[in-house]
């Protein structure tokens, strides 16, 4: 990361999380409103 | 670090790297979600959470407490709001502190009100970049009680944005006992309306899961 907090990677969607949405707000909020649940390790 | 009588629970350390090909994360104490890219550092994270019953059979043979929790994080350190229960009393208090790699803490803060498995909470953790302080609330929606806090952090950059479920006391530890796998699907834990800021208010786009084939799995909803 540079100092200033200015991004020089590219940024890259992962599967399945792809952020697209932009909401225009007065805090530039990046919002997603994604939902997505944590489950337990399966046995079966 | 999460924090509740009788015992302390928080996140475990995470694997957290840029990839061109970004994945999943393989962990053995956690499961979640984070954003990370060279250049970007985050400022905003929310989510809600309804909280769940943990007091079930199925949970006590997996696990004897977790943590639901927002980070913000970098090489040395992770600002972690949190709320964590125990298979055995059930209720969540909330809690935040400043982990250090090298296990020591800072701005711990557990004088949170009792919350309780079905109430809804909406969590959110602020750091201020220009002040260097960070801000967060736990504010029960069901009960109406809240549990906010600042804490002075100055001259932090951070790079990685996590929401997580996670099994261990410390986020840079393993989580002891090891969770056990349960039989069939059973999901611990909804997070919902997920939001993040980076830094700069600048769009961001890139996501690693946590843990999908070690521990707990998250995976989105459709």
């Amino acid at each position: 990361m540079t100092s200033d907090g200015t991004p020089t990677g590219t940024l890259l969607a992962s599967v399945p999380f792809a952020w697209g949405k932009f909401a225009v707000s007065p805090d530039s909020v990046v919002r997603d409103g994604r939902n997505f649940s944590v489950w337990m390790p399966s046995a079966s | 670090m999460l924090w509740q009588p009788p015992a302390a629970l928080a996140l475990s350390a995470p694997a957290a790297h840029a990839s061109v090909n970004a994945g999943t994360v393989n962990t053995t104490n956690e499961a979640g979600w984070q954003a990370h890219g060279n250049g970007w550092n985050f400022r905003y994270l929310q989510d809600t959470v309804t909280l769940p019953d943990v007091t079930g059979n199925v949970f006590k043979t997996a696990f004897a407490s977790y943590g639901a929790s927002l980070r913000l994080a970098n090489g040395n350190q992770i600002l972690d709001l949190g709320i964590s229960t125990t298979t055995s009393s059930g209720d969540y208090n909330g809690g935040f502190a400043v982990e250090y790699k090298n296990l020591s803490y800072a701005c711990i803060n557990g004088a949170s009100p009792v919350m309780h498995a079905g109430d809804t909470v909406k969590m959110t953790l602020f750091y201020d970049y220009t002040a260097g302080v960070a801000h967060y609330s736990i504010a029960d929606g069901t009960n109406h009680t809240s549990f906010t806090g600042t804490c002075a952090d100055l001259d932090q950059f951070f790079g990685s944005a996590q929401v997580v479920a996670g099994f261990a006391v410390n986020d840079w530890s393993a989580p002891s006992p090891a969770v056990n796998q349960v039989p069939g699907n059973v999901r611990l834990v909804q997070f919902r309306n997920t939001v993040v800021t980076s830094r700069t208010g600048t769009r961001s786009s890139i996501g690693y899961w946590f843990g999908s084939l070690a521990d707990a799995e998250a995976r989105d909803d459709q």
